[in-house]
C-alpha cells in the first residue's frame, strides 16, 4: 500500500459520505477558524507593540537615575556593605565609566527642573527637560511632529509637545511653532529671607526668572512613553537658567552631602537590542538604578502571553467539540465498514495497515478543516480589520490593523486542525484494527 | 512435508470461548493436501469446516498444532508474516461473496493487489484482464449491487485469484446460487485447478463435491471422519 493510496481511499471515502464529511469538516473550520482569527487579533497586537518600541528605539536606550544602592538586598555583599547606603552620583566620570561598558553607543546627561509655562496670557506648569541638541539626531526626538529639534546646545529654542500646547489654548497645536513662550523658573532668592521673616511668610524665599524661548518643534505623542516629556530645552540654556533643578528630594541631599552636582538621569544607548541585558545586567551590577521600557515590555510579553493563551483556549474548545464530532463518524464508519475491514484483512492488510487508512481519513478531515477554517479565519480578520479601521478613523485617530497572520500562525493552525483529528482519530484506529476478520466476513 | 505437498496440517485444534463456555470447533485435525489438488470438504452444520478454512487462510490463528505451508508454519508467524502469507498464498472466496459495495468490480479485483508486490500502475490492467478471463469485460464497471449472484461471485474468485495465490479456499461459494450458476462457478474452479492451482472447497453439494474434487472429506464435531474418491482420477 503506497501513501497515494491510503490518501486516495480516505478522500473517496469522505467524498462518499458528502454530507456527514461535510458536516464533521464544519466542525474543524469553525474551530480552526475560531483559534486562527482569535490568535491574529492576539500576535497582531504584540507586533504592533513591539513595532512601535522599535520605532521609538526603546528597546536600545535606557535611562540611569540617581541611586542608593542599600547593600544587604544585593546577594554579593559583604558584612561591612550592610551598614549604610552608598550614593550614586551622576557626574561626568560616572558618564566616562558608563561609556566605557561593551556595548554602550553613547550616554547623554539629562536635567529636569519645574517651571511654569506662560504664553499669550495662558500658564501652564510643567517638568522641563534639558537635553543635548544632539539627542535629536536619534528617536524618538528625530521624528518631529512638525518644526525641528533645537539647533544648539545654547540655542533660544524648545520642543514642545503637543498637549502642552494645547494647555497653552492653542486648539490647532501645529500653530505654536515660532511662537514665544516664556519659561517661568523658580530659584532661591537668598535677599528675601529677612523680608519673609519680618511679614510672617508674606514674602517668598523664591524668586521668579523669566526666560523667552521660541518653539522650533512640537513633539510627537503616541502615548507609548511613560512620562511624556512636555517640554524640552538646550542643555547650555537649562543651565543658564536659574532654578531649583530635582528630580526627588534625594538629589538634594545627595547634593548636600557630597557638595556635588549630578545630572538627573542619564540616557545611555545601546548599539544594538543584542547588547541591551548585558549593559542593564552591568550597570545594576555596578550599583546603578536604571530603568528601561525594554524592561517594561517584557513585562507586557507576559501579559500578551497571557492574553493569547486565553484566546487560544476559547478556540481550543470548539476545537475539542469539533474532535468529538470526528472520533464519532469514525466510530460510525467502522461499524459500516465492519465487513469491508475483514475484506481487506482476508486481502493481506494487517492491523497497521487498518490503522493507518482510519487515521489517514481523520487526518484528512483535519488538513481540509485546517487550510479552510485558516482561509475563513483569514477573510474574518480582513473584514474585521476593516470595520476596526473604519471606526478608529471614524473617532479621529489613525487607523491600524490589530490582526497579523505570520505564516508560522498559518501552519501552526494547520498542524494543529491535523494534530487535534488525528489524536480524535486514534481511537477508533486502533478499534477499526482490531476488527475480527472471520466474524465480520461470516455469512449472515 | 515430500516435495507434492502443499499444506501439512497436524494435530490442529481450534476452541472457542464465549464467556464461560467453550466450543472446541476443531479437536485435533491431520490432513495432507497435495500440490494441484481439488478438494472438497462436506458436513453437516456446526462440524468445523469453516474454522478449518479459515485458519488455512491465516484468517485465523490454532489454539494448538500447526499448519505447514512453503511460506512458513501457520502458528509460529508473526502477525505481520501472517498478513503476507493471506495476501500472497490464499486466495478465499465465501458463499456471501464479500465484495466491497461502493467499489466497482475492477476497483474490488483491485483491492487485493494493494496488499501484494505488484506495482500500482499495473492494478488496473491486471484486474480487467482477470475479469475479462472470467467472462466479465462488460461488467467491469458496475458495482456489486448491479450485479446478479453469480457475476458477483465471479467478481470474488477474480479478486481471489488476480495476486496468482496457491491454494484458493472457497467457502461454500455455490450456497447463494441456482444450479446453472452453481455449475459455472465450479467450472472457473476446476479450471484453475487444471491450470495447476490448488482448490479447497467447503460445500453442502455432495454432486459438486463428487463431480469436481480428487478427494472429499466429511467431518463431523470438529474432526475428519471419513474420505472417499472424488470424480477426478
Ligand atoms: N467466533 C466464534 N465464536 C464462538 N464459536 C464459534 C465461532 N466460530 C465458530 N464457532 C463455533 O464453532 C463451531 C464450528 O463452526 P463452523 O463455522 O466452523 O461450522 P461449519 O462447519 O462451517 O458450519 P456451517 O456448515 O453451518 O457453515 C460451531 O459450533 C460454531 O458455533
Ligand atoms: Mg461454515
Amino acid at each position: 500500500m503506497t501513501v497515494k493510496d491510503v490518501l486516495g481511499m480516505s478522500f473517496g471515502n469522505l467524498w462518499r459520505m458528502k454530507t456527514r464529511s461535510f458536516l464533521t469538516i464544519s466542525g474543524v473550520i469553525i474551530g480552526i477558524m475560531a483559534l486562527s482569527s482569535l490568535l491574529s487579533f492576539g500576535v497582531g497586537m504584540q507586533q504592533l507593540a513591539s513595532e512601535n518600541f522599535e520605532l521609538l528605539e526603546l528597546f536600545t536606550s535606557l535611562q540611569v537615575l540617581p541611586h542608593s544602592v542599600v547593600r544587604s538586598e544585593r546577594e554579593d555583599h559583604t558584612a561591612a556593605d550592610t551598614t549604610a547606603p552608598r550614593v550614586v552620583m551622576l557626574n561626568d566620570s560616572v558618564m566616562q565609566d558608563i561609556s566605557r561598558i561593551p556595548g554602550v553607543a553613547s550616554v547623554y546627561p539629562e536635567d529636569v527642573f519645574s517651571a511654569r509655562v506662560e504664553c499669550r496670557g495662558r500658564e501652564a506648569n510643567t517638568s522641563v527637560y534639558a537635553l543635548l541638541a544632539q539627542m535629536g539626531q536619534s528617536a524618538p526626538y528625530s521624528r518631529m511632529k512638525k518644526g525641528r529639534f533645537f539647533s544648539s546646545d545654547s540655542a533660544r529654542e524648545t520642543v514642545i509637545a503637543r498637549e502642552l500646547a494645547v494647555r497653552l489654548g492653542f486648539k490647532q497645536p501645529d500653530s505654536i511653532l515660532g511662537q514665544e513662550i516664556e519659561v517661568v523658573t523658580a530659584s532661591m532668592n537668598p535677599g528675601a529671607a529677612l523680608p519673609m521673616f519680618m511679614s510672617g511668610g508674606k514674602v517668598s524665599p523664591f524668586r521668579e526668572m523669566r526666560y523667552k524661548l521660541t518653539v522650533c518643534g512640537l513633539l510627537k505623542s503616541d502615548g507609548l512613553d511613560e512620562q511624556p516629556r512636555q517640554l524640552i530645552v538646550p542643555w547650555i540654556t537649562a543651565q543658564n537658567m536659574e532654578k531649583i533643578s530635582f528630580r526627588s528630594a534625594f538629589d538634594i541631599l545627595s547634593m548636600i552631602r557630597k557638595g556635588g552636582k549630578g545630572y538627573s538621569s542619564l540616557t545611555v544607548r545601546m548599539k544594538s537590542y543584542r547588547e541591551f541585558e548585558a549593559v542593564r545586567d552591568t550597570l545594576e551590577a555596578r550599583g546603578y538604578r536604571t530603568f528601561s521600557i525594554a524592561d517594561q515590555f517584557e513585562e507586557m510579553k507576559k501579559a500578551f502571553m497571557i492574553i493569547d493563551t486565553m484566546l487560544g483556549a476559547v478556540g481550543m474548545l470548539a476545537l475539542v467539540v469539533a474532535s468529538l464530532g470526528i472520533a464519532n463518524t469514525m466510530i460510525m464508519s467502522i461499524t459500516e465498514r465492519f465487513r469491508e475491514i475483514g475484506v481487506m484483512k482476508s486481502l493481506g492488510a494487517d492491523d497497521r495497515h487498518i490503522q493507518l487508512l482510519f487515521l489517514a481519513e481523520s487526518g484528512v478531515v483535519g488538513f481540509i478543516g485546517g487550510v479552510v477554517g485558516l482561509t475563513f479565519g483569514w477573510i474574518l480578520t480582513r473584514i474585521a480589520a476593516v470595520v476596526i479601521m473604519w471606526w478608529m478613523e471614524k473617532q479621529g485617530q489613525t487607523g491600524i490593523d490589530v490582526f497579523a497572520m505570520p505564516w508560522w500562525l498559518m501552519l501552526a493552525s494547520v498542524a494543529f486542525g491535523v494534530g487535534v483529528s488525528l489524536l480524535a482519530g486514534a481511537l477508533p484506529s486502533r478499534r477499526a484494527a482490531k476488527v475480527d476478520p472471520v466474524h465480520s466476513l461470516r455469512h449472515d | 512435508m515430500n516435495s507434492t505437498q502443499i499444506i501439512s496440517i497436524s494435530s490442529l485444534t481450534k476452541r472457542y470461548t464465549l464467556g464461560a463456555s467453550e466450543i472446541w470447533a476443531l479437536k485435533g485435525v491431520d490432513l495432507s493436501v497435495r500440490k494441484g489438488e481439488f478438494l472438497s470438504l462436506v458436513g453437516s452444520s456446526g462440524s468445523g469446516k469453516s474454522t478449518l478454512l479459515n485458519l488455512i487462510g491465516g484468517l485465523d490463528t490454532p489454539t494448538s498444532g500447526l499448519i505447514e505451508t512453503p511460506t512458513g508454519k501457520i502458528g509460529t508467524m508473526s502477525p505481520r508474516e501472517l498478513a503476507r502469507y493471506r495476501a500472497h498464498f490464499v486466495g478465499m472466496i465465501f458463499q456471501s461473496f464479500n465484495l466491497v459495495p461502493h467499489r466497482t468490480a475492477q476497483a474490488n479485483v483491485e483491492l487485493a493487489l494493494y496488499f501484494t508486490d505488484a506495482h500500482p500502475g499495473d492494478r488496473a490492467k491486471l484486474a480487467s484482464d482477470m475479469l475479462t478471463h472470467l467472462g466479465l469485460k462488460d461488467r467491469l464497471h458496475h458495482r456489486p449491487a448491479d450485479l446478479s449472484g453469480g457475476e458477483q461471485q465471479r467478481v470474488a474468485i477474480a479478486r481471489a485469484l488476480v495476486k496468482n495465490p496457491e491454494v484458493l479456499l472457497a467457502d461454500e461459494p455455490t450456497g447463494n446460487l441456482d444450479r446453472d450458476n452453481s455449475l459455472a462457478i465450479c467450472e472457473l474452479l476446476a479450471d484453475w485447478n487444471r491450470q495447476g492451482g490448488t482448490v479447497i472447497m467447503v460445500t453442502h453439494n455432495l454432486d459438486l463435491a463428487r463431480q469436481y474434487s480428487h478427494r472429499v472429506l466429511r467431518m463431523d464435531y470438529g474432526v475428519i471422519v471419513n474420505e472417499t474418491e472424488g470424480g477426478l482420477p
